[in-house]
């Protein structure tokens, strides 16, 4: 292995190039009152610390993981169905081009594809339903446009299982929905957290759905982040970012903490 | 007579044109230890799979004592299997997958099991017991087993029959004090057939007389107490937590119930799904090539223990394999299979002694063997022309040895055969003609009904499923990876299934070598047989010149006749002492050496088969 250890370089390069020094300096900003990123006249400062007491930023934060949440939920209703009939179903002969229809949409442009959705739902037949501004239709879009994310792992990890498995439960006397709480469901599991992971992630930070099909009234994290930067206050704009990172971390900490324990778990109902 | 447990009639399996059995019919006797023995793609997974309730079949009828079954899907049998690589849950420690089946089936014994202990711990008669148990083993889900149960040991409860006549005296309005239903229970126990308590006073309330009652009679009534424990929260898993510990007692796997999957052994595995299996009393248990997964020397152990273990459950196993050696050690009844049929059963030491044909033969002796390269999926290159067969299960540009035996070529019109060849002899032997015909170049034996003139030019065509192959490339690592500190003696294949080895010869049961060939022969140290009365008159003999205790057994070193043979036995010998060995031939295993130590004549035979095979490999691209 020693001797590859040379092709790892360009990597650290990169991650020290890209994530290293813009999180320190992101750090280092927090603590200064600067025009931008020109540090001519800057001077020390907790201001930007003083102003997260704002309820605004409470509120957004909240909203967005209230947001990231339901996009998870429903992602995982819809597409963990999705993928346990893709991987079980016996008559599809070519799974790949029933995975590639699913990504499909994700050749277009994300921005086209929210800007029609908006549009969409402004056409004379939607727009009595006023859906455009809702947090309902920035859920909406934020699960079609995350939803293979979910499915994928999920589908990934169930291709893998052993069919044996499902066959010795039924050789076991076990019927068969038994067998999926029991048995498939548990082990498709780390496949679910992937695909919690990887939906949350970008439901949580990101601003053009809520910006786009919001129109404004949905504020989410993203949004604030993006309106402080415009008005090149990177102080303050980089002490978001790196709260919205560390509220974040810690929920997905807690996902794989989760998933970590469940694997480490020994069950134990006996009562000797 | 032995009772069927079990009747195939008449299965017919077929994937589109693919048949895979045909007309398969079979009778399997309780208790007993059937192996299915085939190469791989004779039908015999699938006739496991199809017991089991994992396959479909177009045709046929199963019989479980009798009664037909192939309608039942696998979760309604009683059958259990212990599959190939285990297919252990791994999101369950070892105690939770043995106690799965009996957890989640509907259909679980586990009330069975729990009365039939309660009533033996409360002293009943052992009819008694086995009255109920055959009422109860007729009864299908186990929640009525329960509410069976549980009616029954009411009917029979003086405390339920008290309650009851107590809650009707209830709400009689004129029973206040025990004075006035002093009759009333007095009739009662008369009923109950128990000595009336007179411990109550005149003026004790309905309440306190209730209380009383029912507290003596809790304290005496079997039946109150049983059904209290049947109802109890922690019943089913407390009869659980007893056979899952039996299970594990029976596999020598006590003390490891909170061990993950993961950490196991192989071997370790094998007995976890064995336990799994047998936690639910099957009548019948299937074991799909259990022991391919571990390594030889666990393997032969495992063979004995499962042999053994059979024998104690007494549960009737029906166990499939392509090892022959596997099969003739371990069952009572060896059904040899190829091309979906059955081609001979029978006791183990018959089908090695006189198989009926020559597939048989083959498979555990002698037939036509060509080389080939498995071309393309179902695609055989072989002796300049393809073929279609039915395994798949090599990867294309494989060289594989190809086993045709002699009965399976179809003789027809030359110009309509894939294969035009020339009779160069004719014998006759045991009513039909044995042709040897030359093909290209290669002479091949034919088994033929109708005789044939010397000269005569035939064809000959061979069915898919007739085609035996073999890989090539497992050969020698894999040998010697399974037999790690194994006797490597040179000998010589002197052809007709004998070797020469160690000045002696001996019997084989591989065929696929050129007489005067120079082979290895592989002998593991504990396959010997030690003999200690009258040492020379042993087929082989030789003097201990070193023993050593390994702990379990003794390792010993012979020198017979110049050569040190290492032997594995449980019993010691001493240094310096004669002894004799025996060895069974087919625990004989040979391997093929290279061309610098073969005689040139067999370097040549060789070195012709690879020009022929390059050639074919030629034109096959």
């Amino acid at each position: 292995m020693k001797r590859f250890k040379g092709l790892a370089v360009p990597y650290f390069v990169w991650l020290i190039l890209l994530v290293v020094v813009p999180t320190i300096t992101m750090i280092v900003l927090t603590f200064l009152q600067s025009n931008g990123t020109n540090l001519d006249g800057a001077y020390w400062s907790l201001d930007s610390y003083r102003r997260l007491a704002d309820p605004s930023i409470l509120k957004a934060l909240w909203n967005s993981l209230v947001i990231a949440f339901w996009t998870v939920l429903f992602c995982f209703l819809l597409g963990y169905p999705v993928a346990y009939f893709l991987s079980f179903s016996t008559h599809i002969k070519n799974k790949q081009l029933f995975l590639l229809l699913l990504i499909l949409p994700m050749w277009c442009n994300s921005m086209l594809r929210i800007v029609s959705w908006l549009r969409f739902f402004s056409t004379d037949w939607l727009s009595p339903l006023n859906l455009v501004g809702t947090n309902g239709a920035v859920i909406f879009v934020t699960v079609t446009t995350y939803l293979p994310f979910m499915v994928f792992p999920i589908f990934t990890v169930l291709e893998k299982m052993d069919r044996s498995l499902i066959e010795a439960s039924s050789d076991l006397g076990v019927p068969a929905w038994k067998t999926f709480l029991k048995i498939t469901f548990p082990l498709s599991l780390e496949g679910v957290s992937s695909g919690v992971i990887m939906v949350f992630l970008p439901a949580a930070t990101g601003f053009a759905i809520s910006e786009t099909i919001g129109q404004g009234k949905v504020r989410l994290m993203g949004n604030l982040i993006q309106a402080v930067f415009e008005k090149n206050n990177y102080n303050f704009g980089s002490l978001l970012s790196l709260l919205t990172s560390i509220v974040i971390l810690l929920l997905v900490g807690a996902v794989a903490g989760i998933r970590e324990m469940h694997k480490r778990r020994k069950v134990h109902h006996v009562n000797a | 007579m032995a009772h069927k447990i079990l009747e195939l009639r008449n299965i017919r399996k077929a994937y589109g044109d693919n048949v895979i059995l045909d007309h398969f019919n079979l009778s399997v006797n309780e208790n007993e230890f059937v192996t299915f023995l085939g190469p791989s793609g004779c039908g015999k997974t699938t006739i496991l799979r199809i017991i089991g309730g994992f396959e479909t079949m177009q045709e046929g009828k199963l019989l479980l004592d009798g009664v037909e079954m192939q309608n039942l899907p696998a979760h309604k049998r009683p059958i259990n299997t212990v599959f190939q690589r285990y297919a252990l849950f791994p999101n369950m420690n070892i105690y939770d997958n043995i106690a799965f089946g009996l957890r989640n089936n509907i259909y679980s014994n586990v009330y069975d099991i729990g009365t039939m202990n309660l009533m033996a711990e409360h002293g009943f008669e052992e009819e008694d017991i086995d009255a109920l148990a055959k009422i109860l083993s007729r009864i299908e889900k186990s929640k009525d087993v329960k509410a069976y149960v549980l009616n029954k040991f009411e009917t029979e409860s003086a405390y339920a029959k008290a309650e009851k006549r107590l809650k009707e005296l209830r709400h009689h309005d004129g029973f206040k004090k025990y004075r006035d239903f002093k009759s009333e229970i007095a009739d009662l126990f008369q009923s109950l057939s128990l000595p009336l308590p007179d411990a109550f006073q005149p003026d004790d309330s309905f309440k306190t007389v209730e209380k009383t009652i029912l507290a003596a009679l809790a304290q005496t009534d079997v039946y109150y107490q049983m059904m209290s424990k049947i109802k109890g929260r922690h019943f089913t898993e407390d009869v659980i937590h007893g056979e899952v510990l039996k299970a594990l007692k029976l596999v020598n796997l006590e003390g490891y119930e909170d061990r993950d999957i993961t950490s196991l052994s192989g071997g370790q595995m094998q007995r976890v799904a064995i336990a799994r299996a047998i936690v639910n009393k099957p009548r019948i248990l299937l074991l799909d090539e259990p022991l391919s997964a571990l390594d030889l020397k666990l393997r032969k152990s495992m063979r004995l223990e499962l042999r053994e273990m059979q024998r104690r459950l007494g549960i009737t196993f029906i166990f499939v394999t392509h090892d022959q050696e596997e099969a003739m050690v371990m069952s009572d009844t060896v059904v040899v299979m190829n091309g979906g049929k059955i081609q001979q059963m029978g006791r183990p030491e018959d089908i090695y002694n006189t198989p009926v044909n020559r597939f048989v033969a083959t498979f555990i002796g002698e037939a036509n063997l060509f080389r080939g390269v498995y071309s393309a999926p179902r695609r055989l290159q072989a002796m300049g022309h393809e073929f279609k067969i039915s395994a798949t299960d090599y990867r294309p540009g494989e060289e594989v040895n190809v086993i045709v035996e002699k009965s399976c070529f179809d003789i027809g019109l030359p110009e309509l055969s894939r294969l035009q060849g020339t009779v160069k002899a004719v014998h006759f032997n045991e009513n039909k003609y044995e042709l040897e015909v030359e093909v290209d170049g290669t002479t091949i034996a034919v088994e033929s009904d109708d005789k044939y003139q010397v000269g005569a030019v035939i064809g000959l065509s061979i069915a898919p499923g007739n085609i035996y192959c073999e890989s090539k490339q497992e050969d020698k690592a894999k040998l010697l990876a399974n037999y790690e500190g194994a006797n490597i003696l040179a000998g010589t294949y002197l052809g007709n299934q004998k070797i020469l080895l160690l000045g002696k010869v001996f019997k084989t049961y591989l065929t696929t070598f050129i007489p005067g060939e120079v082979v290895d022969a592989v002998i593991r140290p504990e396959d010997f047989d030690l003999v200690f009365d009258e040492p020379e008159k042993a087929f082989l003999h030789g003097v201990v010149t070193k023993s050593v205790f390994s702990g379990v057994s003794f390792h010993l070193w012979v020198n017979v006749d110049g050569n040190i043979l290492q032997v594995e036995d449980y019993q010691n010998a001493e240094v310096g002492q004669e002894i004799g060995l025996k060895i069974d031939s087919y625990e004989i295993h040979l391997m093929k050496v290279g061309d610098e130590e073969q005689p040139p004549e067999i370097r040549k035979v060789r070195e012709e088969g690879r020009k022929m095979e390059q050639e074919e490999i030629h034109e096959a691209l």
